[in-house]
Formats: structure tokens, sequence, C-alpha cells
């Protein structure tokens, strides 16, 4: 009998419960037990890893027992659009790279074009005027007005045009 | 009437602070905004803002972030009734009767009647807190750390069981949470864990890119998702408006109403885990079967807006007793505050009512910790009345505000805020990835059954669990055996486990009904 969609997505779910409980029953392992009480360190981390594998085994095997389970409308990824998450994502990982090479206000701009991009705005002249404001006022907020660390991009310091905005 | 003494000094408190002041109505402000945006909830507006409140006093922070989540309850309202999408979970059964009306024309009448209904219902939750939760601090102030750890495994039990739709998936959810909180570095013995080798986790985890990713980043990724699809809001009400006024015979005539549908919410929202999205349809569906127009429920009637919206804002009190008597957060809302008082160096329990407990500000300014509480119901009062104000008088101008702001440019300017405020927590770059691996994790826990909330509470109690567990065995001579010899330790622990069999046996019983039918 073929499982259901719901019952896959039970099996997947099970495999990563159970894939990420072994790996942290692993590190949990690896956690010096030595200590001054009757339970050290060790003991929560690897009794809550060995409970997630437990539990993600439950998950597994009930999607054995009742394969022909149907499911919610909303429940897993059918109608989901994994390509515009990855985009999303994307966006995010794009600022953080950026934020590491060339400083935040470059990192906010370039985020800012990126997530526009994603959410479809074709207009050029929102693409480039929208994320220069958006720089402007977000490197104002939260390193001028909430005096956060502006550090130094790792290739390229921007800082000499952040300074504009927020004079040190 | 102790309390009503100490709530009129927490008023002086709070007026005697203009910057508390200020955020408290300025929350009103935020909290409805943000409620009213679709998809946006009080604990993403919280997640957000939560960066903010480091460089505020304790009052005005704590002030701040409590009343975003009151107004921000009432603020789904707007979204379910103007736009046919619940802005919270809590709002989902107001929009069963207040988009019918609004498309009828008749959107004011159906936002002044959710406005009432908000504030009717957070005014008698706040009454409850007050009084509540100063007369149970008085019994649970004598409890030590058997009956701490007992408290957190029934919270974390409980929590899990009854939060979502499955209860292993509750279960594992707190228990991913729990784990997520114990990378860093072990407070007793100052050992390394879970860090797999990397010196950047040994100060752990913090709260606010956790946060923002569950909250925030996942639900950006969903809208991205509707974009796409074309799902885009329709408010589709109608151009004229016909009798679109709430008469002051008809608010008195939805007293009583509101008045049951506020204990039942209150209620709610003293157990932990159960929110305003169970309070408003336990309330609707009761407040259905009893009405004589009950069959009229559905097509735009002020009573099914006033039940649901009077039941989910009447738990946003009450679910702030097992927090500030036990430490045990009963909501998200209730999970970041306890962030804020430990950023602020306050320990929650049953000790913040004590007159004996001092907090000194930077400031050099100091009271009692039962001040600073008193203050803060203070604020709750007065938050409420600031964003019934504003809801009642300028509703519909911010649900048309928010309707006219074109979706692909305001989610790009929220998920810009959302990653620059996880690095503003601790200033690292490496945080606005975890956000990002948050809402990844996020966007996968909404698909699959998992419960955001449970697994939030559970990472901001389990440090405190673990050191209650090993504290009691410290102390026993008998082991693990302490939990079951104590008799409110042993109390506790049978309540979760009662907790867990009832919902197993129902979840059984449903499965049955479905395989079944």
């Amino acid at each position: 009998m073929t499982p259901s969609y719901r019952a896959r997505i039970d099996l997947g779910v099970a495999a990563t419960v159970i894939a990420v409980g072994a790996v942290l029953l692993w590190e949990a392992w690896r956690i010096d037990p030595r200590s001054y009480g009757t339970v050290g360190p060790r003991f929560v981390p690897v009794f809550l890893s060995s409970a997630m594998i437990v539990l993600g085994a439950a998950i597994g095997a009930g999607a054995l027992m009742r394969p022909s389970l149907p499911a919610d409308p909303d429940y897993g990824f059918g109608d989901g659009d994994l390509g515009r998450v990855a985009a999303v994502i994307a966006a995010g990982a794009v600022f953080t790279l950026a934020f590491w090479a060339v400083g935040f206000m470059g990192a906010a701009a370039t985020g800012m074009l990126l997530t526009m991009w994603v959410f479809g705005v074709r207009s050029p002249a929102a693409l480039i005027a929208v994320p220069l404001v958006a720089a402007i006022v977000y490197q104002f907020t939260f390193m001028g007005m909430m005096g956060l660390l502006d550090p130094r991009g790792a290739l390229l310091d921007l800082r000499p045009l952040s300074r504009l905005v927020t004079p040190d | 009437m102790e309390a009503i003494g100490d709530l009129i000094g927490g008023f002086g408190m709070l007026f005697g602070d203009p910057e508390a002041l200020f955020f408290t109505i300025l929350a009103a402000f935020v909290g409805i905004v943000f409620g009213a945006l679709p998809g946006l909830t009080a604990s993403a507006a919280i997640a957000m803002l939560l960066p903010l409140s480091f460089y505020l006093g304790p009052l005005p922070a704590l002030a701040f972030l409590y009343v975003i989540g009151k107004s921000g309850r009432y603020g789904g309202s707007i979204a379910a009734i103007l736009f046919n999408t619940p802005g919270t979970a809590a709002s989902a059964a107001t929009m069963l009767d207040g988009h019918p009306m609004a498309k009828r024309g008749q959107p004011n009448r159906a936002l002044r009647t959710a406005t009432v209904a908000s504030v009717f219902g957070d005014y008698v939750g706040e009454v409850i807190l007050i009084f509540g939760a100063v007369w149970i601090a008085q019994y649970t102030r004598t409890f030590g750390p058997t009956e701490y750890f007992a408290i957190y495994a029934m919270a974390f039990v409980v929590i899990g069981s009854v939060v979502g739709k499955s209860v292993l998936r509750g279960i594992l959810s707190v228990v991913f949470g729990a784990l997520v909180a114990l990378i860093g570095t072990d407070i007793i013995t100052n050992t390394p864990r879970l860090t797999f080798g990397a010196p950047e986790l040994r100060d752990g985890m913090s709260l606010v890119p956790l946060l923002i990713g569950v909250f925030v980043i996942s639900e950006i990724v969903v809208q991205a998702e509707r974009m796409a699809k074309g799902e885009l809001v329709d408010a589709g009400l109608a151009d004229t408006h016909r009798d679109d006024r709430l008469t002051f015979a008809e608010v008195r005539r939805l007293v009583p109403l509101m008045a049951r549908s506020s204990l039942m919410g209150s209620f709610i929202g003293m157990m932990p885990g159960l929110g305003s999205s169970v309070a408003c349809f336990v309330a609707y569906g009761e407040e259905k079967r009893r009405a004589p127009n009950g069959a009229e429920w559905g097509t735009g009637t002020i009573e099914g807006i006033a039940a649901p919206e009077s039941a989910n804002n009447a738990v946003s009190g009450p679910s702030m007793i097992p927090l500030l008597t036990l430490g045990v957060p009963g909501s998200t809302v209730a999970a970041v505050l306890i962030g804020v008082f430990l950023i602020h160096g306050i320990q929650i329990g049953p000790l913040l009512f004590s007159d004996t407990n001092m907090i000194i500000t930077d400031t050099g300014d100091f009271f009692s910790s039962r001040e600073l509480i008193f203050a803060l119901f203070a604020a709750g009062l007065v938050g409420i009345a600031a964003y019934g104000a504003m809801g009642f008088w300028g509703g519909p101008l911010i649900g048309k505000t928010i309707a006219r702001v074109p979706p692909r440019f305001l989610y790009p300017f929220i998920f810009l805020t959302a990653v620059t405020a996880s690095y503003s927590a601790r200033a690292q770059i490496m945080d606005v990835g975890i956000a990002l691996l948050f809402g990844v994790i996020g966007y996968a826990m909404r698909r699959t059954d998992f419960s955001a909330a449970a697994f939030v509470i559970a990472f901001v109690l389990a440090g405190r669990m673990e050191e209650s567990f090993r504290q009691a065995l410290l102390l026993s001579d008998d082991g693990a055996l302490i939990f079951l010899r104590e008799p409110v330790a042993g109390g506790f622990l049978v309540v979760a486990v009662l907790v867990v069999a009832v919902r197993l046996i129902g979840q059984r019983r449903q499965a049955r009904r479905v395989a079944a039918s």
C-alpha cells in the first residue's frame, strides 16, 4: 500500500527529528560529566536528546501504523512555494554576508533591494531609491540613535560613507 | 485592600515617570498597528522591539512590551473585520461575524463593537490578575527547588500537550526548545555544552534572534508565498455605509454576554499554554449556543463579535498569573517578559510581591519589586484605556491606512527591521544567521504541526528547570524520590501525568471518529 501524503511527511519529520536528536546526543555525550553534585552537566542534555529520538521514533511508528491517514489541507509542504522560501532566506543570507564584508549600511541597502525583488517589486526607480533611503534611515536609527556597534566591513570599509549619516 | 493601596501607589509611580507613561501610550499604538497587519502578531512585534527595551529603565521596558501584548490582541480584530484575515490567531472567531458586518456597510459598527468588547474583557482580566496574583503569591513564597522543578516539569508537559494539535509534537517542541536553551556553558561547573567546539556558542543562544526567527522571519516567508500565489488581502467592503453606528443601548445589551465571555477567557488564560485562540472559540461557541438568535450568528451580529473579543482580551491579564507567582510563563508574551525582568536583574516568581526585594536602576533610583509590579499593573490599565480610545475613534482609519500600504513594500521593511533587531541584541553578526536559521525552523514547524509557542516557552524555562532539578537533588537524601515525597511537588507531577493522559485519550477518540467518518 502506498503511504498517503501525510504519512510520507510524517516519516520525513520522524527521520529529521531522529537525526537531529542523534547529533545532539552524540554532542551531549562528549560533555565532561565531572560535577560536585549528584547530577552533572551531561545528564539533562543526554536525557533530552534521547527523548527527542524516542519521540521522533514514535512519530515514525504512527506513520507506519496508519499509512492511509488523510492530511489537513494546510499540513506539509504540498501547497508551499519552497523556491520563494529559499529566496527570502537567501536575501537574509546575502544581508549577513554583506554585513560582514562591507558593514551595516551597505548590507541594509543590499538586503532591502533583494527582499523587494523577492516580493515582486520590479520598478527600477523603486529598486534604487527605496533601498538607499532605507539604508540611511536604518543606519541613523540603529547605529545613530540606538548607538549600536557599527563594525567595519572585513573586505571593504564603507564607514566613511556611513559617517555622513552617523558621525562619530 | 492592601492591593488597592499598592495599585494607587503604582499609578503614582507610573505618572511620576514620563518615560514610562510615554512608552505605555506608544505601545498601545504600536500593538494596534502590528496586530492589524495581516499575519503579524503581538509576539512578532515584541520580538522585534525587545532590543529597544534594553535601553530603557525596568518600568518603561516592561510596560512597553506588556501593553503591546494587549493592544496587539485587539489590533488583530481590525484585520479580521476589514480584511477577512485574522491579524492574530486570537481574532479568528471575530472574523466570522465581523467581516460580514463590514461587507454589508457597517465596518465602523463592527470595529467599535470589537473595541468595546476588547476593553471590557481586558479590564476584567486585569482585575483578576491584580487580585489573583497577590493572593496566590502568598502561598507560593515558601516553595523551594523541589517544588519549582515539579512546577516547571508540569508546565513543560501541560504546555506541550495542550498547545497544539498533537501531544507528541507539542512535547517534542518543548524538548527541542529546552535542548537549544542548554547550548552554552553550564552555570554550575562552567563546562561547555552542545557547542560543537565553536567558541562563539559558549555564551549560549540569545532569545532575541530566536524569537525573531520563529515569529517574524517565518511569517515573512509565509507572506512571500502568499504574494507569489496572488493571495492578496481583499477587503471587499461595501461603498455605502448604512446604520454604521454602535448605540449605547446595544452596548448595554452586550454587557452580560461580555461579562460571561470575559470570565471564560480569564479562566482559560490562567492555564499555561491555553491562549487567546482557544478562548475566542470557546466563548463564541458557548454564547452562540445560549443566544436566542443563534441561527443569525455568522451573518454579522454584534454578539458574534463581542463574545470572542471579550474572551481573547480577557486572557491577557490572567496569563501573567503563572509568571508572576511561579515564574512560569503562560504565553509567549509572558515568556519574553521573563527576558526583560532578567535583563534588569529582577528575579521573577512570588518574591516579586515582596516589599524588601529592592531594585536599583542605572540612574540610581531604587524601589521595591512590589512597587514595580503594581506600577506595571497600572500601566496595563492605562494601556487598555489608551488602545480603547485609539481604536474607538481611530480603528477604521488605521485599518484603511494599512490597506493602502502595498505588501510588496511593507514586508521588505519588516524583514530588514527583523534582521537588524536580531543583530542589535548582542551586536553579533552571527545572531542574524541564527535568526535566519530559526526562521526556516519556524516555517517547518508551522507546516508540520509543531508549536512555536511551546518551543519558545521551553527555551526560556529550561535553564531554571535544570537548576532546580540539580539543587533539589543536592538537598535530597533519597535521590529523585524527593519529588514524590514532597506533597506539593508530587501533586504537580500527578497533574502533569493526568493532563497528558486526558489529552492522549481525547486525541485517540478524535482519530477514531475521523477514521469512522
